[in-house]
């Protein structure tokens, strides 16, 4: 798994590429927790290269969701392909967060919002 | 029939060796971008959980996987010697609930109940044989809401506890006929059924579990069933089949039967 940032005005879009599974998991949390924890308070997190999610990662998500929500923060989720679309259908993840078509769309959502 | 294997160590960094062949694989074989995608899932979330519960002294354990293409279905049984542990018949609830109050436990099973086709679980001796099932033809639905899980398989004192669930009609008599057929050829004598989990039985199911009784009997074992329900019951009784089975109300009556019937 490979993770990329790219800083968009206050939005910092992270790019994830791979697989999101048990091992890699955790250091996308991580990765992300830093983020949150530096006071980037709007975080897209773009899934267009990502193969699979497995439990781990929605573990991941959560966690992070619960951090940014703490922190006040915005978090979008992008780019997110049909076949893993349905495992967040089937995990009942889709309304748990702000879902964009893309990248775009997403860091000009988050930069709307409101606050820091 | 396209088969490969693959060994690997009980850490989580293995995990990629693991999904890299199989999506090889599954390319090499022409199935489809889903296929493979579901596979991956569930073949990372049932070695995920070997790693994290299945030892617990800390050593190195092996892993085995091995694929095979079976007719239309990808098979892939995972070969684990931890602890006992039947992922058939655990529960896995349905997720629910909003970032705050949302319990991730149980997660992974769902995953892989609802993107299998069918999983099946056997404890042979000191290890665990999970084989993950997923059609490789027909329409590419989700198939999260039926009960995906029909049979589940575990060896105790020498007899062979087998559970069967959903709906056994004809789609599926076969198929299950076959398995216990599999279990009677790697030399099991005794089998108890666990009719707990079983909705709907027809005549073909009935006729498939026949078969296997007297295929039982010709080897001087035993067929002993147990757990059926009011509504089972009633088809067994309007068939006329009750009255061709060992039945027991419990699984102790069951395993009692059972034990004689080796002496």
């Amino acid at each position: 798994m490979e993770i990329t940032e790219i800083q968009s005005g206050t939005v910092t879009a992270v790019a994830v590429k791979g697989r999101i599974d048990g091992a890699t998991a955790g250091p996308l949390r991580d990765r992300l927790s830093k983020l949150i924890a530096s006071g980037l308070s709007r975080l897209v997190v773009d899934f267009r290269e990502v193969a699979y999610i497995s439990s781990a990662g929605f573990r991941t998500l959560l966690i992070i969701a619960k951090q940014s929500e703490d922190a006040a923060g915005h978090l979008a989720l992008c780019g997110i392909s049909s076949e893993v679309r349905r495992l967040f259908e089937i995990a009942a993840f889709t309304d748990l967060f702000l879902i964009l078509p893309n990248r775009e769309e997403a860091i000009a959502e988050l930069a709307k919002s409101g606050g820091s | 029939m396209p088969n490969e294997e693959v060994r690997i160590v009980n850490q989580l960094a293995e995990i990629a060796k693991v999904v890299d062949v199989l999506d090889a694989f599954g390319r090499g074989n022409g199935l489809s971008e889903r296929v493979r995608h579901d596979m991956s899932v569930a073949v990372d979330e049932i070695i995920s959980n070997i790693i994290h519960h299945s030892h617990r002294d800390g050593a190195s354990h092996e892993i085995t996987v091995r694929m095979n293409l079976v007719a239309d279905e990808l098979h892939v049984q995972i070969v684990d010697d931890g602890v006992a542990f039947d992922p058939v018949s655990h529960d896995a609830p349905r997720p629910s609930g909003s970032v705050a109050e949302r319990a991730l436990g149980g997660l992974g099973l769902h995953l892989v109940k609802s993107l299998m086709d069918d999983v099946c679980y056997y404890r042979l001796g000191d290890s665990n044989h999970l084989t993950l099932i997923k059609k490789t033809t027909g329409p590419a639905s989700v198939s999260g809401g039926r009960s995906a899980l029909r049979l589940s398989v575990t060896i105790e004192d020498g007899i062979s506890i087998v559970g069967i669930s959903g709906r056994f009609d004809s789609s599926i008599a076969r198929e299950i006929k076959e398995r216990l057929t599999q279990l009677i050829g790697a030399g099991t004598k005794r089998i108890l059924l666990n009719l707990y989990g079983l909705e709907y039985i027809s005549s073909a199911g009935f006729w498939s579990l026949l078969a296997i009784s007297r295929e039982l009997e010709a080897r001087q074992g035993c067929l002993v069933l147990y757990g059926i329900g009011d509504e089972v019951k009633r088809l067994f009784d309007v068939s006329g089949f009750a009255g061709m089975f060992k039945i027991c109300p419990t699984r102790e009556l069951g395993l009692g039967v059972l034990r004689e019937s080796a002496n």
